[in-house]
């Protein structure tokens, strides 16, 4: 319908009510959502199909958030902005220290997550 | 008049010459003995050395000039008998003046024989070697006591090197108690005495309490105590030196702490650290011992290095224990970090769910069937308390920090206006009954921690929304009234806040109109105002005398100097 339709972005969280919601809602905005409930399971899903974006929680039991990006950084593959989902009290440094290239602070707002993955998907 | 001096053999002329030469010599004594021991001729010099005029002593045995021991062993005749077998007899001895006195002399005794080989005396040289013997003594008297001075010097610093090595290996680790034990058998053992005590000064000074004793009967720990300025040890305290006391058995002002233990003996010296005594050393003998001076300085210098040593300790353990404080405190920060970290973290995970359920909910409460249409209430009510509870959690947690001092700010440079009309829009969404009007000129690029900044305007614009009556504006305006100042002000139409209360309104708890079940935990405002104070800038409440208040905070932009950048720590 619009060029989101185009768009496919990587949700990664531990907590299933979240993934579910987040896929939830940016299903119902057109993007097409993939989703991991942690690094590891992220990887695997990555070597399929390359996202257009990731959104990724930090705290997770196997693989964090630190982890992920060491790992995704060091493949081959094409690079997607990461966007740092964080229920830390300072995210943006969070974000700041994964060199992510956006941050949202949890709890947030629907129209906040809606921006700026617009913001990264140009 | 004096016999002269005829040498056989020498003619008549050369014989006077050799005798004026002889005879003015005046170093030497030099004369003649006829072959029995009796003196024939004398000279100037032995009239000077010895003392008696040739008339006085021609004709005398030359025993005259030996001391009467020597003379009664024989040894003026027993010389001549060498001297007339083997030619010479020489030796260094003492003889004797005629006034008595000795004199240290190098004695040179030749046989004279004739043409013929028969024994016609002696030739008899003899010099006083009474100075350079003396100096020879005094030498020797000298290297003597050098040497004994050396001996004295190195038992000493062998004492002491014992008692340093005790309290180095004090310094380096062990504790007071085992320093202290240490010392007192070394105490004992180097000053061949039978007790040993080291009394501290109580924190009050007015007591001095055995912290250790060796030799004593249970007397540490027991807490026999001797009051400053009385008793033996309380006077070697109070008169801060040392204290002799020769017979304990003669004396009137015996401590307690002495007790039973039959000492006779005792030295005491104080223990004084910069000039302060903190104890009183003392020492012991059951045998009556009068100590000596050079008893009571040795005891005097291990007592400066014993008061040291428990100065020193006294240090390392109040620094330990001042660590270990540390320590604690640091672990509980710790503790607390990290529970703040999974509180925030166990907090905001279902709130985050939650709220984006109920916002999608709303999104869509549009499509719901008529008959389903009367669920848009239940379903707004949802969303705005899931609102009102994640701000609570986040002032919650922001105060936690806050009061711990783990309050930190991630700054970066960000346009104010955006990020107003942001925060604006969210919060327009969550009223209906308001409008809230944005003025702005333009971008206004500061550096802030763009999270906190959204919770300042979120809190301001929550209590707009909270107290302004329905259909009333909330007027919210960004502008930079000087090249290096951000101004953002939030200004409402409600209520406003009593005179008498505005003083109060950025304290923490506070409530504004507590009656109403409106109000908040009283966080708000206070954490607005410590975030606005840690960017370095103000924030202030106007009242307007058309009604309402406006918050007005003003922000340094932060932009000329780039370690404003950096992650500013409380």
């Amino acid at each position: 319908v619009n060029s989101k339709a185009a768009r496919r972005i990587l949700v990664i969280d531990d907590d299933a009510s979240i993934r579910d919601m987040v896929a939830l809602l940016l299903e119902d905005e057109g993007y097409q959502v993939s989703t991991a409930s942690d690094g590891q399971e992220a990887l695997a899903l990555l070597a399929q199909t390359p996202p257009d974006l990731i959104l990724l929680d930090m705290k997770m039991a196997r693989m964090d958030g630190w982890q992920f990006t060491e790992r995704y950084r060091q493949l081959d593959a094409a690079q997607a902005p990461v966007v740092v989902m964080t229920a830390a009290q300072n995210a943006e440094a969070r974000a700041t220290k994964v060199a992510a290239d956006g941050f949202i602070a949890k709890p947030f707002d629907l129209d906040a997550l809606l921006q700026v993955i617009a913001e990264h998907t140009g | 008049m004096q016999e002269q001096v005829r040498v056989p053999g020498l003619r008549g002329e050369r014989n006077d010459l050799f005798r004026l030469l002889v005879e003015s010599v005046k170093d030497y004594a030099i004369f003649l003995l006829d072959p029995n021991g009796y003196i024939q001729t004398w000279n100037e010099g032995a009239k000077r050395i010895k003392g008696y005029s040739a008339d006085e002593i021609i004709g005398k045995h030359f025993s005259i000039f030996y001391p009467a021991q020597e003379v009664r062993r024989g040894k003026p005749e027993y010389e001549l008998r060498v001297a007339a077998d083997e030619g010479r007899w020489e030796e260094e001895g003492w003889r004797i003046r005629k006034d008595g006195t000795r004199f240290w002399a190098n004695v040179l005794i030749t046989a004279l024989y004739d043409q013929e080989g028969v024994l016609i005396g002696f030739a008899k040289v003899t010099r006083d070697l009474t100075e350079r013997w003396q100096a020879e003594e005094d030498r020797l008297t000298l290297l003597e006591r050098e040497r004994a001075a050396h001996a004295e010097a190195e038992l000493w610093l062998e004492q002491l090197r014992a008692i340093q090595q005790v309290t180095e290996a004090a310094l380096a680790h062990i504790t007071l108690d085992d320093l202290l034990r240490a010392l007192l058998d070394q105490i004992c053992e180097l000053q061949a005495v039978d007790a040993v005590t080291v009394l501290l000064a109580s924190e009050e000074d007015d007591v001095l309490v055995v912290r250790a004793a060796s030799g004593m009967n249970g007397m540490v720990g027991q807490g026999p105590q001797v009051p400053m300025g009385r008793g033996f040890a309380g006077r070697v305290a109070s008169e801060r030196r040392p204290i002799l006391l020769e017979d304990a058995l003669q004396a009137e002002m015996l401590d307690v702490h002495l007790g039973d233990n039959d000492l006779q003996s005792f030295l005491g010296v104080p223990l004084m650290v910069a000039g302060r005594v903190i104890g009183v050393l003392h020492i012991g003998t059951r045998r009556y011992r009068p100590f000596l001076p050079a008893d009571v300085q040795f005891l005097q210098v291990v007592a400066d290095r014993i008061a040291l040593a428990i100065e020193h300790a006294r240090l390392v353990e109040s620094a330990r224990a001042a660590r270990i404080e540390v320590e604690v405190a640091e672990r509980m920060l710790q503790m607390q970090d990290e529970f703040l970290s999974v509180a925030a973290h166990e907090l905001k995970t279902p709130l985050t769910s939650a709220k984006l359920a109920s916002q999608i909910l709303c999104r869509n409460v549009d499509r719901l069937p008529p008959d389903l249409q009367r669920l848009r209430y239940p379903i707004d009510t949802i969303d705005l308390q899931v609102h009102k509870l994640s701000q609570l959690v986040i002032q919650l947690l922001e105060m936690v920090r806050l009061q711990a001092g783990r309050f930190s700010l991630t700054v970066i440079e960000v346009d104010m206006v955006a990020l107003t009309r942001t925060v604006v829009d969210l919060m327009q969404q969550r009223t209906a009954r308001h409008e809230i009007i944005i003025k702005a000129d333009g971008p206004h690029v500061a550096c802030v921690d763009t999270l906190r900044l959204e919770e300042v305007l979120t809190n301001l614009l929550d209590n707009a929304i909270k107290f302004g009556p329905e259909q009333t504006r909330i007027e919210v305006e960004v502008a930079r009234p000087a090249p290096e100042m951000i101004r953002l002000s939030v200004r409402d139409y409600g209520p406003g806040v009593a005179p008498e209360q505005r003083q109060h309104l950025f304290e923490r708890y506070f409530q504004a109109h507590n009656e109403s079940h409106q109000s908040g935990l009283g966080l708000g405002l206070y954490i607005s105002r410590q975030i606005v104070l840690q960017h370095g800038g103000q924030i202030v409440a106007e009242f307007p005398p058309d009604g309402g208040m406006r918050f007005v905070v003003t922000l340094p932009t932060g932009l000329a100097e780039p370690a404003a950048q950096d992650e500013a720590q409380v």
